[in-house]
C-alpha cells in the first residue's frame, strides 16, 4: 500500500510542479513583455525629444546666420554703395576728376572684398573644387596668428568625399575653431584628418580651458548642439574628451565605404 | 446591387499615403478597412487574427520584406477567395497582364481619384474584376503572349460560352447573366469554369483580358 | 458524492461554456479563433459520447484514441494561423499529418484501444507545450502586441500551456496507475479534471475577447 501511495504522490507532485513551472513561465512572460514594451516606448520618447532639440537648434542657427548676413550686407555694402553714389554725383559736377576716380576705385575694391568675404563665410572657398583637406588647410592658415598656432596634419592621399560629408565636417571644424578662439582662450590648436578602415577619422584638440563634460547631457550652448546635429546628419559618431582646465579633444568618425 | 459592408485590407509601405487612404475609404458607408499593413508579411499575419476576414485587399507592388508579387502568390494559396487590387505607381500594360496572370482582380494607379478607388473595390467585390478605360485600351492593343499559349485549339470556345464571356465583360453578375439567358446560376457558373479552363485564366479578370486580347469583345471606346 | 467524482462531473459539464460562446460568436471569430471553436466543438462532442458510453458501462477509451489525433489537428491548425510568418506553413502540415499517422499506427499496432494511448498522448502533450513556448517567444521578440490581456490568443495559449504541462505526466502514466489502485486513481483524475476546468475557462475568456 505504501509503495502505491508513493507512485501517486510522485505523480501528483510531478503534475503540480510542471503546472507551477508553466504558470511561472506565463507570469514571467507577461510581466517581461510589459517591461520591454515600456522601455522601448521610453527610449523612443527620449529619441524624439532629442531630435526636436536638435531641430530647434538648427532653426536657431539658421536664423542667427541670416541675421548676421543681413547685418553685414547692410553695414558694409550699404555704406559702400552710398559713398560710391556720393562720389559719382560729384564726378558729374566736374570737380577734381582724377582724385574722385581714384577714390571711387578704392571704394569699389573694398566693396568687392566685402562681397567676397561675406560669400566666403557662407560657403567655404574651394571646398567644392579642391576638397575638404584643402579647405581645412586654408581655414587653419587664415585663422592662425602670432597668438594662436593652428596645426593641421593630414595625408596627401586623403580622398574626396561626397558633398554633404565634406561640408558637414568643414562646418564642425569651423564651429570648434570658433569656440576655441572665442570662449576657451586657446593658444594652440591641432586638427587631424585621416581615412581608416570603413570610416573617416577627424580629431580636433585645443589647450583652452575645457568644460565640464556633464553639460554634454544638456548640450547647452557652445554650439555643441550644432555639431551634434551635423554629425547626426552624417550618421557620424562624436566623442568628447574634456575636463575643466584641461583643454578639449573632439573626435568625429564618419562611416565611409569609398 | 447588394448593400452589405465590404471589408478591405490595405498593404502599403508609405505610411502617410496608407493612413490617408484608410481614413478616406472609411468615410464611405459601404466600406470598412479593418486591416492595415506596411508589407506583405504583416498583412498575412494580421489576416488570420481579424474578424471578419476582408473580402478585398488593396496591395502595393513595391514593399519591403515581401513585395506585391510574392504576397499575391501567398494570398492565392492561403486566401483563395480574397479579391486583390494592385495599387501601383505605374500602369504599364506588361505589369497589369502579368499580375492578372498571377490572379489579381484589378489594377489601380496611386494617383487615382478616390471615387475610382471606391468604384474599383465595389466592382471587384461584385463582379470580380476592375480595370479603368485606359488600361482596357492598353491591354486590347498590347503585345505579350501569355494567353496565346494557353489557348487550346482542340477545345475552342463554344457559341454559348462566347455569349457568357461577353456578358461577363459587360460587368454583369452571374445572377444577371443567368436571368438574361434564361439559365440557372449553376449552369452559368459551369460555363464560367469551362472558360477559365480553356483560356488558362485564373479568375474573371483574366477572362476579361483574354477576351480583349482575342478581340472576342469590343468595348465601346 | 465524494469530491473527486464531483470535480470530474463538473469538468464534463464545464465544456458547455466555451461551446455556447463559440456557437454564439462564431461569425465574429477570426480564422485563428475558429480553429479553437472547432477544438471546443470536437471536445464537447467527445465528452457527450464518452459520458453516454460510461452510462452504458461500456469501455470508452477507444474514443480517446480517436480524439487524440483530431484534437491535435485542431491545435496544429490554430498554431499554423497564429504563428504565420514565424514558421513555414509546411512545418505545421508535416507535424499534423505525421502525428495523426503515428497516433493511428499506435492505436492499431501498439496500444489496445481498450487502454490509454499513453504514447500518443504524451507526444501530443510535449508537442503542444513546444507550440505554446514558440508563441511566447515570437510574441516576446516581436513586441508588437501592446496589451496582452486583451489578446484572445494569449488566453488560449496560456490555457493550453497550463493544461498540457500539468497533465503530460499523467498521460504517460495513466495505464500504469490504473492497475495499481483504483481509489487513488480517482483522485489523480480529479486533479486532471481541475486542469480541464482551467483550460476551458481560459479558452472561454479567449472566445469572449475575440474581436
Amino acid at each position: 500500500m505504501e509503495g502505491q501511495v508513493d507512485v501517486f504522490l510522485f505523480l501528483f507532485v510531478g503534475m503540480l510542479t510542471l503546472a507551477l513551472l508553466a504558470g511561472a513561465v506565463v507570469i514571467f512572460f507577461f510581466f517581461y513583455q510589459k517591461k520591454m514594451l515600456g522601455q522601448e516606448l521610453h527610449v523612443r520618447e527620449l529619441e524624439i525629444a532629442h531630435r526636436e532639440e536638435l531641430l530647434h537648434s538648427n532653426i536657431e542657427q539658421i536664423e542667427s546666420e541670416r541675421h548676421r548676413i543681413a547685418t553685414d550686407l547692410h553695414d558694409e555694402l550699404g555704406g559702400i554703395f552710398s559713398t560710391l553714389k556720393l562720389k559719382v554725383n560729384q564726378l558729374d559736377k566736374g570737380a577734381n576728376l582724377k582724385q574722385l576716380v581714384a577714390e571711387s576705385r578704392e571704394i569699389i575694391d573694398s566693396g568687392i572684398d566685402s562681397v567676397r568675404r561675406i560669400s566666403h563665410s557662407m560657403t567655404p572657398p574651394g571646398l567644392e573644387m579642391f576638397g575638404l583637406a584643402d579647405a581645412l588647410l586654408s581655414l587653419c592658415q587664415k585663422n592662425s596668428s602670432p597668438l594662436l598656432g593652428i596645426d593641421f596634419d593630414f595625408d596627401a592621399t586623403f580622398p574626396r568625399l561626397n558633398g554633404q560629408a565634406e561640408l558637414g565636417l568643414y562646418r564642425i571644424a569651423q564651429e570648434l575653431l570658433n569656440n576655441s578662439m572665442r570662449h576657451a582662450g586657446a593658444t594652440r590648436i591641432r586638427l587631424h584628418l585621416s581615412r581608416l578602415e570603413g570610416e573617416i577619422y577627424f580629431e580636433y584638440s585645443d589647450n583652452g580651458k575645457g568644460f565640464d563634460p556633464a553639460i554634454l547631457q544638456s548640450l547647452r550652448g557652445l554650439g555643441l548642439k550644432n555639431i551634434e546635429a551635423r554629425a547626426n546628419y552624417l550618421n557620424a559618431i562624436v566623442e568628447w574628451h574634456t575636463q575643466p582646465g584641461n583643454g578639449l579633444k573632439t573626435i568625429v568618425k564618419v562611416p565611409y565605404l569609398g | 446591387m447588394r448593400e452589405d459592408t465590404i471589408h478591405v485590407a490595405i498593404a502599403e509601405d508609405q505610411t502617410l499615403f496608407r493612413e490617408c487612404l484608410v481614413s478616406l475609404l472609411n468615410g464611405f458607408d459601404r466600406i470598412k478597412v479593418n486591416v492595415e499593413a506596411a508589407n506583405g508579411k504583416e498583412l498575412l499575419e494580421k489576416l488570420y487574427l481579424i474578424a471578419p476576414t476582408p473580402e478585398v485587399v488593396l496591395l502595393d507592388l513595391t514593399m519591403p520584406e515581401m513585395n506585391g508579387l510574392d504576397t499575391t502568390r501567398q494570398l492565392k494559396k492561403l486566401f483563395p477567395t480574397m479579391k486583390i487590387i494592385i495599387l501601383s505607381v505605374h500602369s504599364e500594360e506588361r505589369h497589369i497582364v502579368h499580375m492578372v496572370g498571377e490572379g489579381v482582380n484589378g489594377y489601380l494607379v496611386k494617383n487615382s481619384e478616390l471615387t475610382e478607388v471606391v468604384h474599383a473595390v465595389e466592382s471587384v467585390y461584385e463582379k470580380g474584376f476592375y480595370f479603368n478605360e485606359s488600361m482596357l485600351r492598353a491591354i486590347h492593343s498590347g503585345m505579350g503572349h501569355r494567353y496565346e499559349k494557353s489557348y487550346n485549339p482542340n477545345s475552342p470556345i463554344t457559341g454559348r460560352e462566347k455569349e457568357i464571356l461577353e456578358l461577363i465583360c459587360q460587368e454583369h453578375t452571374t445572377q444577371e447573366i443567368a436571368e438574361k439567358l434564361f439559365l440557372s446560376v449553376r449552369t452559368v457558373d459551369g460555363h464560367r469554369n469551362n472558360l477559365l479552363e480553356k483560356t488558362g485564366a485564373r479568375n474573371t479578370a483574366g477572362l476579361v483580358i483574354y477576351a480583349l486580347r482575342h478581340d472576342l469583345f469590343k468595348f465601346n471606346w | 458524492m465524494p469530491w473527486p467524482r464531483l470535480i470530474i462531473a463538473i469538468a464534463s459539464f464545464f465544456i458547455a461554456f466555451p461551446v455556447v460562446l463559440a456557437l454564439f460568436r462564431y461569425r465574429q471569430l477570426s480564422i485563428a479563433m475558429r480553429a479553437i471553436a472547432a477544438y471546443v466543438f470536437l471536445s464537447g462532442f467527445i465528452q457527450i459520447t464518452s459520458s453516454y458510453l460510461n452510462g452504458q458501462k461500456q469501455n470508452n477509451l477507444w474514443l480517446l484514441h480517436l480524439y487524440t489525433p483530431l484534437e491535435f489537428t485542431c491545435i496544429v491548425w490554430f498554431y499554423s494561423t497564429v504563428l504565420q510568418g514565424f514558421l513555414k506553413r509546411a512545418v505545421f502540415v508535416w507535424i499534423g499529418v505525421g502525428f495523426a499517422l503515428l497516433s493511428g499506427l499506435n492505436s492499431w499496432f501498439l496500444q489496445d484501444p481498450k487502454t490509454f494511448n499513453t504514447y500518443a498522448r504524451s507526444l501530443e502533450g510535449i508537442l503542444v507545450i513546444l507550440f505554446c513556448l514558440v508563441w511566447c517567444y515570437k510574441t516576446l521578440t516581436e513586441m508588437k502586441i501592446k496589451q496582452l490581456q486583451k489578446d484572445p490568443v494569449f488566453w488560449v495559449n496560456t490555457g493550453f500551456l497550463l493544461y498540457f504541462s500539468g497533465n503530460v505526466l499523467l498521460f504517460a502514466f495513466s495505464n500504469y496507475i490504473l492497475g495499481i489502485n483504483r481509489a487513488l486513481n480517482l483522485y489523480i483524475w480529479a486533479f486532471h479534471a481541475f486542469f480541464s476546468i482551467l483550460v476551458y475557462f481560459f479558452i472561454s475568456i479567449g472566445l469572449w475577447k475575440a474581436r
